[in-house]
Protein backbone atom coordinates (compact mmCIF):
# COMPACT_ATOMS: atom_id res chain seq x y z
CA UNK A 1 0.00 0.00 0.00
CA UNK A 2 1.45 3.36 -0.96
CA UNK A 3 -1.13 6.04 -0.01
CA UNK A 4 1.19 8.47 -1.72
CA UNK A 5 0.16 7.24 -5.16
CA UNK A 6 -3.53 7.72 -4.36
CA UNK A 7 -2.83 11.19 -3.03
CA UNK A 8 -0.95 11.99 -6.22
CA UNK A 9 -3.87 10.98 -8.46
CA UNK A 10 -6.23 13.10 -6.34
CA UNK A 11 -3.78 16.00 -6.26
CA UNK A 12 -3.36 16.11 -10.03
CA UNK A 13 -7.13 16.26 -10.49
CA UNK A 14 -7.55 18.78 -7.65
CA UNK A 15 -5.13 21.31 -9.13
CA UNK A 16 -6.23 20.81 -12.74
CA UNK A 17 -10.00 20.31 -12.94
CA UNK A 18 -9.82 19.46 -16.65
CA UNK A 19 -8.24 16.19 -15.56
CA UNK A 20 -11.45 15.23 -13.76
CA UNK A 21 -13.17 14.83 -17.14
CA UNK A 22 -10.20 12.91 -18.44
CA UNK A 23 -10.42 10.55 -15.47
CA UNK A 24 -14.12 9.98 -16.09
CA UNK A 25 -13.55 9.15 -19.76
CA UNK A 26 -11.40 6.18 -18.80
CA UNK A 27 -10.48 5.75 -15.11
CA UNK A 28 -8.40 2.64 -15.81
CA UNK A 29 -6.26 4.37 -18.40
CA UNK A 30 -5.94 7.47 -16.22
CA UNK A 31 -4.39 5.63 -13.26
CA UNK A 32 -2.15 3.53 -15.51
CA UNK A 33 1.10 5.39 -14.91
CA UNK A 34 0.74 5.83 -11.14
CA UNK A 35 2.52 3.74 -8.54
CA UNK A 36 -0.42 2.05 -6.79
CA UNK A 37 -1.17 -1.21 -5.05
CA UNK A 38 -3.71 -3.47 -6.78
CA UNK A 39 -6.22 -2.63 -4.07
CA UNK A 40 -5.75 1.12 -4.48
CA UNK A 41 -5.93 0.92 -8.27
CA UNK A 42 -9.15 -1.02 -8.09
CA UNK A 43 -10.71 1.40 -5.58
CA UNK A 44 -9.81 4.39 -7.73
CA UNK A 45 -11.23 2.80 -10.88
CA UNK A 46 -14.43 1.87 -9.07
CA UNK A 47 -14.52 5.31 -7.42
CA UNK A 48 -14.82 3.60 -4.04
CA UNK A 49 -14.04 6.68 -1.95
CA UNK A 50 -14.93 4.94 1.32
CA UNK A 51 -12.28 2.26 0.70
CA UNK A 52 -9.71 4.92 -0.22
CA UNK A 53 -10.58 6.92 2.91
CA UNK A 54 -10.15 3.83 5.08
CA UNK A 55 -6.77 3.17 3.47
CA UNK A 56 -5.59 6.58 4.67
CA UNK A 57 -5.84 8.80 1.60
CA UNK A 58 -5.37 12.50 2.42
CA UNK A 59 -9.01 13.44 3.16
CA UNK A 60 -8.76 16.96 1.72
CA UNK A 61 -7.36 15.71 -1.59
CA UNK A 62 -9.71 12.73 -1.68
CA UNK A 63 -12.76 14.99 -1.26
CA UNK A 64 -11.56 17.23 -4.09
CA UNK A 65 -11.20 14.24 -6.38
CA UNK A 66 -14.61 12.93 -5.25
CA UNK A 67 -16.19 16.32 -5.93
CA UNK A 68 -15.09 16.06 -9.53
CA UNK A 69 -15.73 12.44 -10.38
CA UNK A 70 -18.44 10.84 -8.23
CA UNK A 71 -21.83 10.53 -9.95
CA UNK A 72 -23.47 11.93 -6.78
CA UNK A 73 -21.40 15.13 -6.89
CA UNK A 74 -24.22 17.21 -8.37
CA UNK A 75 -26.77 16.28 -5.70
CA UNK A 76 -27.61 19.20 -3.39
CA UNK A 77 -26.88 17.08 -0.30
CA UNK A 78 -23.59 15.72 -1.66
CA UNK A 79 -21.46 17.19 1.16
CA UNK A 80 -23.65 15.69 3.91
CA UNK A 81 -23.94 12.35 2.13
CA UNK A 82 -20.18 12.16 1.59
CA UNK A 83 -19.43 12.91 5.27
CA UNK A 84 -22.11 10.46 6.49
CA UNK A 85 -20.61 7.71 4.30
CA UNK A 86 -17.28 8.14 6.12
CA UNK A 87 -18.72 8.46 9.62
CA UNK A 88 -18.39 4.77 10.60
CA UNK A 89 -14.64 4.88 9.91
CA UNK A 90 -13.55 7.79 12.12
CA UNK A 91 -10.34 9.52 11.16
CA UNK A 92 -7.71 7.09 9.84
CA UNK A 93 -4.07 8.14 9.92
CA UNK A 94 -3.29 9.81 6.61
CA UNK A 95 0.45 10.45 6.93
CA UNK A 96 2.20 9.15 3.81
CA UNK B 1 16.11 47.06 14.03
CA UNK B 2 12.77 46.51 12.36
CA UNK B 3 9.73 47.25 14.45
CA UNK B 4 6.94 44.71 14.85
CA UNK B 5 4.02 47.12 14.82
CA UNK B 6 1.21 44.55 15.00
CA UNK B 7 0.79 40.78 15.30
CA UNK B 8 -2.60 39.40 14.34
CA UNK B 9 -4.25 36.07 13.66
CA UNK B 10 -7.33 35.41 11.54
CA UNK B 11 -8.84 32.53 9.53
CA UNK B 12 -9.18 31.99 5.78
CA UNK B 13 -12.53 30.38 5.00
CA UNK B 14 -12.57 30.57 1.18
CA UNK B 15 -16.36 30.83 1.06
CA UNK B 16 -16.38 34.15 2.92
CA UNK B 17 -15.82 36.55 -0.01
CA UNK B 18 -18.97 35.19 -1.66
CA UNK B 19 -20.94 34.93 1.61
CA UNK B 20 -20.14 38.53 2.52
CA UNK B 21 -22.19 39.67 -0.47
CA UNK B 22 -25.35 38.47 1.32
CA UNK B 23 -24.00 38.31 4.85
CA UNK B 24 -27.36 38.87 6.59
CA UNK B 25 -28.68 35.58 5.26
CA UNK B 26 -26.22 33.46 7.26
CA UNK B 27 -25.93 33.18 11.06
CA UNK B 28 -22.67 34.64 12.34
CA UNK B 29 -21.45 35.92 8.98
CA UNK B 30 -22.28 39.61 9.64
CA UNK B 31 -20.06 39.46 12.77
CA UNK B 32 -17.21 38.02 10.71
CA UNK B 33 -17.58 40.83 8.18
CA UNK B 34 -17.56 43.40 10.97
CA UNK B 35 -14.46 41.91 12.63
CA UNK B 36 -12.53 41.84 9.37
CA UNK B 37 -13.44 45.53 8.97
CA UNK B 38 -12.14 46.29 12.48
CA UNK B 39 -8.94 44.33 11.89
CA UNK B 40 -8.42 46.11 8.58
CA UNK B 41 -8.61 49.40 10.46
CA UNK B 42 -6.26 48.09 13.16
CA UNK B 43 -3.74 47.08 10.51
CA UNK B 44 -4.00 50.45 8.79
CA UNK B 45 -3.43 52.29 12.09
CA UNK B 46 -0.27 50.25 12.71
CA UNK B 47 1.17 51.85 9.53
CA UNK B 48 3.22 48.85 8.40
CA UNK B 49 5.72 48.97 5.53
CA UNK B 50 5.57 45.22 4.99
CA UNK B 51 3.26 42.34 5.96
CA UNK B 52 4.82 39.10 7.16
CA UNK B 53 2.12 36.57 6.23
CA UNK B 54 2.21 33.23 8.03
CA UNK B 55 -0.14 30.51 6.85
CA UNK B 56 -0.04 27.23 5.00
CA UNK B 57 -0.37 26.19 1.39
CA UNK B 58 -3.27 23.75 0.92
CA UNK B 59 -1.46 21.26 -1.31
CA UNK B 60 -1.72 23.63 -4.24
CA UNK B 61 1.86 24.74 -4.58
CA UNK B 62 3.43 22.11 -2.35
CA UNK B 63 3.02 18.34 -2.34
CA UNK B 64 4.46 15.34 -0.56
CA UNK B 65 7.13 14.84 -3.23
CA UNK B 66 9.07 17.55 -1.39
CA UNK B 67 7.23 18.87 1.64
CA UNK B 68 8.95 21.59 3.67
CA UNK B 69 8.07 22.15 7.32
CA UNK B 70 8.76 25.90 7.03
CA UNK B 71 9.07 27.55 3.64
CA UNK B 72 9.90 31.22 3.19
CA UNK B 73 9.10 32.87 -0.11
CA UNK B 74 11.44 35.36 -1.70
CA UNK B 75 9.72 35.24 -5.07
CA UNK B 76 9.48 38.86 -6.28
CA UNK B 77 5.71 38.70 -6.83
CA UNK B 78 3.04 37.19 -4.58
CA UNK B 79 -0.01 36.31 -6.60
CA UNK B 80 -3.00 34.05 -6.14
CA UNK B 81 -5.10 32.14 -5.50
CA UNK B 82 -4.97 29.44 -8.15
CA UNK B 83 -7.52 29.61 -10.96
CA UNK B 84 -9.39 26.50 -9.78
CA UNK B 85 -9.88 28.19 -6.39
CA UNK B 86 -11.10 31.41 -7.98
CA UNK B 87 -13.68 29.39 -9.90
CA UNK B 88 -14.66 27.07 -7.05
CA UNK B 89 -14.97 29.67 -4.29
CA UNK B 90 -15.03 33.08 -5.94
CA UNK B 91 -11.92 34.16 -4.03
CA UNK B 92 -10.76 37.50 -5.47
CA UNK B 93 -7.37 37.67 -7.15
CA UNK B 94 -4.59 39.20 -5.09
CA UNK B 95 -1.29 40.46 -6.46
CA UNK B 96 1.45 42.37 -4.75
CA UNK B 97 5.23 42.52 -4.43
CA UNK B 98 7.35 40.56 -2.04
CA UNK B 99 9.95 42.56 -0.10
CA UNK B 100 12.79 40.38 -1.34
CA UNK B 101 15.49 42.25 0.58
CA UNK B 102 13.73 41.78 3.92
CA UNK B 103 12.87 38.18 3.00
CA UNK B 104 16.57 37.47 2.37
CA UNK B 105 17.51 38.98 5.73
CA UNK B 106 14.90 36.81 7.45
CA UNK B 107 16.14 33.73 5.60
CA UNK B 108 19.78 34.36 6.44
CA UNK B 109 19.07 35.48 10.00
CA UNK B 110 16.81 32.48 10.52
CA UNK B 111 19.46 30.05 9.27
CA UNK B 112 22.07 31.59 11.56
CA UNK B 113 19.78 31.52 14.57
CA UNK B 114 18.42 28.00 14.19
CA UNK B 115 15.62 27.78 11.61
CA UNK B 116 16.51 25.50 8.70
CA UNK B 117 14.10 27.21 6.33
CA UNK B 118 13.27 25.94 2.91
CA UNK B 119 12.88 28.82 0.51
CA UNK B 120 11.22 29.47 -2.81
CA UNK B 121 11.90 31.92 -5.64
CA UNK B 122 8.62 30.92 -7.29
CA UNK B 123 5.91 30.65 -4.65
CA UNK B 124 2.27 31.36 -5.48
CA UNK B 125 -0.12 32.26 -2.66
CA UNK B 126 -3.30 30.24 -2.27
CA UNK B 127 -6.56 31.24 -0.58
CA UNK B 128 -4.98 30.98 2.88
CA UNK B 129 -3.11 34.19 2.02
CA UNK B 130 -5.42 35.76 -0.58
CA UNK B 131 -8.60 35.58 1.54
CA UNK B 132 -7.29 37.36 4.65
CA UNK B 133 -5.28 39.84 2.57
CA UNK B 134 -8.31 40.70 0.44
CA UNK B 135 -10.17 41.65 3.63
CA UNK B 136 -7.32 43.19 5.62
CA UNK B 137 -5.45 45.01 2.86
CA UNK B 138 -7.63 45.14 -0.26
CA UNK B 139 -5.52 48.04 -1.58
CA UNK B 140 -2.77 45.51 -2.50
CA UNK B 141 -0.28 48.35 -1.93
CA UNK B 142 2.04 46.76 0.63
CA UNK B 143 4.78 44.23 -0.04
CA UNK B 144 4.40 40.95 1.80
CA UNK B 145 6.66 38.07 2.82
CA UNK B 146 4.86 34.70 2.82
CA UNK B 147 5.86 31.90 5.17
CA UNK B 148 4.21 28.51 4.71
CA UNK B 149 4.07 26.06 7.63
CA UNK B 150 3.16 22.49 6.70
CA UNK B 151 -0.34 22.01 8.15
CA UNK B 152 -1.79 19.76 5.44
CA UNK B 153 0.45 16.72 5.16
CA UNK B 154 1.23 15.09 8.51
CA UNK B 155 3.49 14.76 10.33
CA UNK B 156 3.45 18.52 10.85
CA UNK B 157 5.79 20.63 13.01
CA UNK B 158 5.09 20.49 16.74
CA UNK B 159 3.43 23.30 18.64
CA UNK B 160 6.62 23.81 20.65
CA UNK B 161 8.72 24.17 17.50
CA UNK B 162 6.23 26.57 15.91
CA UNK B 163 6.33 28.80 18.96
CA UNK B 164 10.13 28.62 19.02
CA UNK B 165 10.33 29.51 15.31
CA UNK B 166 8.14 32.53 16.07
CA UNK B 167 10.48 33.57 18.90
CA UNK B 168 13.51 33.27 16.62
CA UNK B 169 11.73 35.24 13.89
CA UNK B 170 11.05 38.00 16.42
CA UNK B 171 14.77 38.23 17.19
CA UNK B 172 15.64 38.10 13.48
CA UNK B 173 13.21 40.91 12.64
CA UNK B 174 14.27 43.06 15.56
CA UNK B 175 18.01 42.51 15.20
CA UNK B 176 18.85 41.50 11.63
CA UNK B 177 16.46 43.56 9.53
CA UNK B 178 17.40 47.19 8.79
CA UNK B 179 16.05 50.04 10.88
CA UNK B 180 12.90 51.97 10.04
CA UNK B 181 11.15 48.95 8.60
CA UNK B 182 7.72 48.56 10.16
CA UNK B 183 6.55 44.95 10.00
CA UNK B 184 3.03 43.70 10.73
CA UNK B 185 2.53 39.97 11.19
CA UNK B 186 -0.66 38.48 9.71
CA UNK B 187 -1.05 34.81 10.63
CA UNK B 188 -3.90 32.77 9.21
CA UNK B 189 -4.53 29.36 10.74
CA UNK B 190 -7.39 27.20 11.94
CA UNK B 191 -9.50 26.59 14.98
CA UNK B 192 -11.62 23.43 14.73
CA UNK B 193 -11.71 22.30 11.11
CA UNK B 194 -12.61 19.16 9.19
CA UNK B 195 -11.94 18.83 5.47
CA UNK B 196 -13.27 15.81 3.63
CA UNK B 197 -13.94 13.91 6.85
CA UNK B 198 -16.97 12.55 8.69
CA UNK B 199 -18.01 15.84 10.32
CA UNK B 200 -19.82 18.51 8.33
CA UNK B 201 -18.88 22.04 9.30
CA UNK B 202 -22.30 23.60 9.68
CA UNK B 203 -21.28 25.19 12.96
CA UNK B 204 -18.44 24.98 15.51
CA UNK B 205 -16.76 21.58 15.69
CA UNK B 206 -15.87 22.09 19.35
CA UNK B 207 -16.94 25.46 20.73
CA UNK B 208 -15.64 24.63 24.20
CA UNK B 209 -12.11 23.97 22.93
CA UNK B 210 -12.21 27.06 20.73
CA UNK B 211 -13.18 29.26 23.69
CA UNK B 212 -10.53 27.55 25.83
CA UNK B 213 -7.60 28.11 23.46
CA UNK B 214 -8.55 31.70 22.69
CA UNK B 215 -8.74 32.32 26.47
CA UNK B 216 -5.24 30.88 26.83
CA UNK B 217 -4.01 33.14 24.01
CA UNK B 218 -5.59 36.15 25.71
CA UNK B 219 -3.87 35.18 28.96
CA UNK B 220 -0.51 34.53 27.30
CA UNK B 221 -0.53 30.96 28.65
CA UNK B 222 2.15 29.67 26.28
CA UNK B 223 3.18 26.61 28.27
CA UNK B 224 -0.37 25.33 28.68
CA UNK B 225 -1.13 25.88 25.01
CA UNK B 226 1.98 23.99 23.95
CA UNK B 227 1.34 21.16 26.39
CA UNK B 228 -2.24 20.73 25.23
CA UNK B 229 -1.54 21.12 21.50
CA UNK B 230 -0.88 17.46 20.75
CA UNK B 231 -1.59 15.80 17.38
CA UNK B 232 -4.10 13.51 19.15
CA UNK B 233 -6.01 16.43 20.67
CA UNK B 234 -6.13 18.27 17.34
CA UNK B 235 -7.29 15.13 15.50
CA UNK B 236 -10.03 14.51 18.07
CA UNK B 237 -11.54 17.89 17.16
CA UNK B 238 -11.18 17.81 13.38
CA UNK B 239 -8.84 16.27 10.84
CA UNK B 240 -6.87 19.46 9.96
CA UNK B 241 -7.15 21.25 13.31
CA UNK B 242 -3.34 21.06 13.59
CA UNK B 243 -3.49 24.21 11.40
CA UNK B 244 -3.84 25.95 14.78
CA UNK B 245 -0.03 25.98 14.99
CA UNK B 246 0.16 28.95 12.59
CA UNK B 247 -1.09 30.98 15.58
CA UNK B 248 1.71 29.63 17.76
CA UNK B 249 4.29 31.01 15.31
CA UNK B 250 2.50 34.37 15.64
CA UNK B 251 2.46 34.04 19.43
CA UNK B 252 6.24 33.54 19.37
CA UNK B 253 6.58 36.67 17.23
CA UNK B 254 4.57 38.53 19.87
CA UNK B 255 7.01 37.35 22.52
CA UNK B 256 4.38 35.16 24.18
CA UNK B 257 2.62 38.08 25.78
CA UNK B 258 -1.14 38.10 26.38
CA UNK B 259 -3.20 39.04 23.34
CA UNK B 260 -5.16 42.28 23.40
CA UNK B 261 -8.02 40.53 21.62
CA UNK B 262 -8.62 36.81 21.08
CA UNK B 263 -12.04 35.65 20.07
CA UNK B 264 -13.60 32.70 18.27
CA UNK B 265 -16.38 33.95 16.00
CA UNK B 266 -18.99 31.23 15.66
CA UNK B 267 -21.12 30.95 12.55
CA UNK B 268 -22.94 28.42 10.41
CA UNK B 269 -19.48 27.36 9.10
CA UNK B 270 -16.20 26.55 10.81
CA UNK B 271 -15.24 28.97 13.59
CA UNK B 272 -12.86 31.79 12.68
CA UNK B 273 -10.32 33.25 15.12
CA UNK B 274 -9.68 36.96 15.53
CA UNK B 275 -6.53 37.58 17.53
CA UNK B 276 -4.49 40.73 17.99
CA UNK B 277 -1.40 41.08 20.12
CA UNK B 278 -0.90 44.74 19.19
CA UNK B 279 2.60 46.18 18.69
CA UNK B 280 5.68 44.65 20.33
CA UNK B 281 7.17 46.62 23.19
CA UNK B 282 10.19 47.67 21.15
CA UNK B 283 7.87 49.18 18.54
CA UNK B 284 6.16 51.44 21.07
CA UNK B 285 9.40 52.98 22.45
Amino acid sequence: MSRYGVDKVCWHIAIDPSLGDKFLEDPKAFVEGYDLSAEERQALIQMDFVALYKMGANPFLLSQWAGQVLPERKNPDFRDWYAASLAPYGRPDFAT
Amino acid sequence: MAKIVEVMGVGHNPFLPRLFQNAEQYPGIPTLKERYGEFRQKLREAQPDVLFCISHDHLNELFMDNMPAFLLSKAPIAEGPFSHQEKQFGVPHYRTHVDVEVAKRILEGGLQRGIDFSYSDEFHIDHAYAVPLSFLRPEMDLPIIPLSVNCMAPPVPTAARCYQVGQILKTVLEEDVPADCRVAVVASGHLGIELGGPKVMNGPLDAEWELHVTDLIRQGEVETLIRESTPERFMSIGNYTFGFVDYLVAMGLAGGRPAVHAEPVFSCFQTQAFISWGPNEEAVK
